[in-house]
């Protein structure tokens, strides 16, 4: 059957009409929907196409004719189908595709970068051109880019962290894979990520605070790359009148290197802490050095039953490990296990497999890294496959009490479960006993690196949950929908790198 | 100088040599008489080239309603060949034979000229029954003469204004030149009136009333002008023809020469005529993309929300993925502008090495014609062209330049 209905002196846009007579066509029982403003020539048309019944319509009258068993119920329906549907969400807006569009629609001083190595460095170079820090969390990118992207950087004036760089504290505010911890008179410039947490966490719990913590990059104290970043680090924190202890924190640098760093350092006139991790001093020592602690005396040798097996999630924390123990330590962020899967330090379940392969007579030595970025219960996942060993695993967590994961807590699961938990990574692998020494915690008063003026506001490329964590401290931030260029060819972005 | 330099430079100056051309429509005229070198049995079509045995549906309709309209015998043997390739453009199906009249446009700051097939619902979308074929000879036989008359009486329309105009009326000159069309016609109605029989000068005006998308072919002419006076510039990246065949999606650089970059056109997104689905609609056709080319159509949506319906998208999704055509344009147009911006600019000047960089393919607002031959218009949408035509044509300027 055909229904008609005029809408008498009724006008509508071709487009409302098309989609009426389309929003007509999908109710059940309509073979065929038309909806024309009745003008003589559209008439002609609908006649060639329809036999209509005798019509009474002006050029001015809206028609509908809809042909099919229910014609006349979906006849019935033609008011409440012209009114607009709305799609739910509808009215949200696009996310920034790119940099720039996500500056054009707020301005920003820091760029956080985690997209795929290949891609990194491209980003960076932008972000440094639009005179903006960045913080560059992406590993694999060349030694030729990161010269040139800290080479850019020095002449702009701006701070490039990284690349490979895991952890920073801009102004109290920790960025990438960091821990909560209260503003003091420390600041820290560190080539390690996890050593820069293992020692602000300590600060923290030793009732110390910290004034910022750079992070520079894991290379950047090689010979290749000279300690650009680091030297800018120390130069930033000597003038940042706050901080008034300098820790300095890397793998072991290159000789030349570690004494240019060592002299800025000193000509500072503030008090210089340093850890090269593998020489003397431990991450642990640098804490209570930097706090004003003498360090720990250690035992004359390793208490644990051997052999001793490591697997840990930090890699400066391995590093560390095997340097006091000589055990079998594994670091199972290493690319070697973690490509194609997330990091340990996010997801636990490759730890899981290897610690269900360690042998039941072994001490197995684990550390447990807290704070932003990180699992939300690591504790908690290992626990049932660290039940069953017994008291023969040895656990160093961490992290502070103000981290959302909480210290106290994941302590807590942990021994629950049998594990020996140890005051600190360095503790845990010599066998020391004993808790940290605390003195009475003072709040210092804000300052921020002149760097940021005072206001951190950020461009997120890559990891949401990076964006995530810096909002929850109240700092702006712009998420960009990043997509690699052209589907991730890497042939087409070196093309592209040529050419722009 | 780097690569990277010396591209932006060169795309500056392709981006005003695009705004330094003033297209005027000055004639209309039998294809025959309008375009140099034109033959008996050749037919011009859309987008890039392609053979009888590859062409679309619609486009193979269209060309059995010129042979019914030349009364030409066996259509496989007409002598194929793209509009582009003759200084034209032709909407959907594009199809254009001898006595099929034209739109004559001409750069008045260069002399160059340029022709744009007439827009109509039937024989454009594929359809040669006599209603499509009647159409046509309405136009050779009347419209056509009338409309040539009074351009030429009138000393021709400039169509920069004309555009800036209908962009500030709600227009975006492809799905969408409803206020352009008025315009026209209220400039052109005492030239006709003045200089046609009165009958026919007032069929003429019905019909051109009728036919909201009539400024179609005039806002292609103007922008194939636009996009011509920027080809041939050498180490431009920059975007002078997108232009499609219901098979094959093809672009074309200004510094890369003639050379066309295809990939399978794909199959728009939008609403459907009554009776048809996405399941009858074929793949993107026509040389209208050549309005984004020059800044115009999918571009500058966020002034033409009255066709957001009919592309089925929200004002905001509309405005969002226009917006994003600025990450991949090298300048704005400085009177082509838009109120609902604060006035900025059109968005001018596809840059290949933006468009694989960020991933941000070229919005077009586009017609859908069936995949068979013998159907009219059945609906209409949006369409991004493959990002192959992109990686393609940058990975050959690489090779051109020895990077």
């Amino acid at each position: 059957m055909i229904a008609t209905r005029v809408l008498p002196d009724t006008y509508r846009d071709s487009g409302t009409l098309m989609a009426l007579a389309s929003r007509l066509q999908e109710l059940p029982g309509v073979t065929r929907a038309m909806s024309i403003m009745a003008t003589p020539r559209n008439l002609e048309l609908l006649h060639t196409m329809i036999a209509l019944p005798p019509l009474e319509c002006a050029a001015s009258d809206l028609l509908v004719v809809v042909e099919g068993a229910e014609a006349a119920a979906a006849i019935a329906r033609v008011d409440e189908l012209l009114i607009r549907r709305v799609v739910a969400g509808g009215g949200a807006t696009a996310q920034p595709r790119t940099l720039k569009s996500a500056l054009a629609l707020r301005p920003a001083n820091l760029a956080v970068i985690s997209v795929p190595g290949p891609f990194a460095a491209r980003e960076a170079r932008r972000a440094l051109r639009r005179g903006m820090h960045v913080f560059l969390f992406s590993n694999g990118v060349s030694l030729d880019d990161e010269r040139s992207l800290k080479r850019e950087a020095a002449e702009r004036d701006l701070l490039l962290m990284g690349p490979d760089c895991g952890t920073a504290i801009i102004d109290g505010i920790p960025v990438g894979f960091a821990n909560r911890v209260r503003r003091g008179n420390i600041g820290i410039v560190g080539a390690s990520g996890t050593g820069i947490q293992e020692i602000s966490s300590l600060i923290q719990r030793m009732g110390g605070g910290v004034t910022h913590a750079i992070g520079t990059g894991s290379r950047d104290l090689s010979d290749a790359v000279g300690g650009t970043v680091t030297m800018q680090g120390i130069g930033l924190l000597a003038d940042d009148e706050a901080t008034e202890v300098i820790v300095i924190v890397s793998k072991p640098p290159s000789s030349a290197v570690a004494d240019a760093v060592m002299r800025r350092a000193k000509a500072t006139g503030k008090r210089v802490v340093h850890c090269f991790v593998g020489g003397t001093t431990t991450l642990e020592d640098a804490a209570l050095e930097a706090c004003g602690f003498p360090a720990a005396a250690r035992p004359s040798g390793i208490s644990h039953r051997l052999p001793i097996v490591g697997l840990f999630s930090g890699g400066t924390l391995a590093s560390e490990t095997r340097m006091l123990t000589g055990g079998e330590i594994l670091d199972l962020g290493d690319d070697e296990f973690t490509r194609g899967r997330p990091h340990p330090m996010i997801d636990p379940t490759i730890r899981i497999e290897r610690i269900r392969a360690v042998p039941p007579d072994a001490t197995l030595l684990i550390d447990v890294v807290l704070g932003e970025g990180s699992h939300p219960d690591p504790a908690g996942a290992l626990i049932d496959v660290l039940r069953v060993r017994g008291g023969k695993t040895v656990a160093s967590v961490c992290g502070t009490e103000l981290d959302p994961q909480n210290r106290d807590a994941q302590v807590a699961k942990l021994r629950e479960a049998g594990v020996v938990v140890a005051r600190s990574n360095a503790a845990a692998a010599l066998g020391m006993e004993g808790e940290l020494p605390r003195m009475a915690a003072t709040q210092l008063a804000r300052t921020s690196l002149p760097l940021f003026g005072g206001q951190l506001s950020v461009v997120n490329l890559g990891l949401t949950s990076f964006a995530d964590n810096l909002e929850s401290h109240g700092v702006p931030v712009t998420r960009v929908d990043w997509s690699p260029p052209s589907g991730g060819d890497e042939e087409l972005a070196r093309i592209l790198d040529r050419l722009t | 100088m780097s690569w990277g330099e010396r591209i932006d430079t060169a795309n500056a100056e392709a981006v005003r040599r695009m705004l330094a051309a003033q297209p005027r429509w000055i004639d209309v005229l039998p294809a025959r008489e309008a375009i140099p070198g034109m033959r008996e049995r050749d037919v011009y079509h859309s987008g890039p080239p392609v053979t009888w045995e590859r062409m679309s549906g619609a486009q193979r309709g269209a060309v059995l309603c010129a042979a019914a309209f030349e009364v030409w015998s066996d259509p496989a043997t007409f002598n194929f060949s793209p509009n582009h390739h003759h200084g034209g453009v032709g909407p959907m199906a594009g199809v254009v034979s001898p006595s099929m009249p034209v739109f004559v446009l001409e750069d008045r700051a260069s002399g160059l000229r340029a022709y744009a097939a007439l827009e109509e619902p039937r024989m454009n979308f594929g359809a040669f029954d006599e209603a499509a074929v009647a159409l046509r000879r309405y136009w050779r036989d009347e419209l056509a003469p009338a409309l040539g008359t009074a351009i030429r009486a009138k000393g021709g329309l400039d169509l920069v204004p004309l555009i800036a105009r209908g962009l500030h009326r709600g227009d975006e000159m492809h799905n969408r030149p409803a206020a352009a069309t008025s315009l026209m016609l209220l400039d052109i109605i005492p030239d006709l009136l003045r200089s046609v029989a009165q009958d026919v000068a007032i069929r003429t005006i019905e019909y051109i009333r009728e036919d909201e998308i009539f400024f179609l072919s005039l806002s292609m002419g103007a922008a194939k002008l636009m996009a011509d006076a920027a080809r041939d510039v050498e180490h431009s990246t920059v975007v002078t023809a997108m232009a499609r065949n219901g098979t094959d999606f093809g672009i074309r650089v200004s510094g890369l020469g003639d050379r066309w970059f295809t990939a399978p056109s794909p199959v728009a997104k939008g609403l459907y005529l009554s009776g048809f689905s996405a399941a009858d609609a074929g793949a993107d056709m026509g040389d209208s993309a050549i309005t984004e080319t020059a800044g115009l159509g999918g571009f500058v949506l966020q002034g033409a929300p009255a066709i957001n319906e009919m592309l089925g998208s929200t004002a905001a999704e509309a405005s969002a993925a226009a917006s994003e055509m600025r990450e991949i344009t090298v300048a704005e147009h400085p009177s082509w502008t838009l109120p609902a911006l604060d006035f900025r600019g059109a968005p001018l000047g596809i840059d290949i090495r933006k468009v694989v960089d960020t991933g941000i393919l070229p919005i077009i607002d586009t017609a859908i014609a069936h995949r068979e031959p013998g159907h009219p218009i059945i609906g209409a949408g949006l369409t991004r062209p493959p990002m192959d035509c992109f990686t393609s044509a940058l990975r050959a300027f690489a090779a051109e330049v020895g990077v």
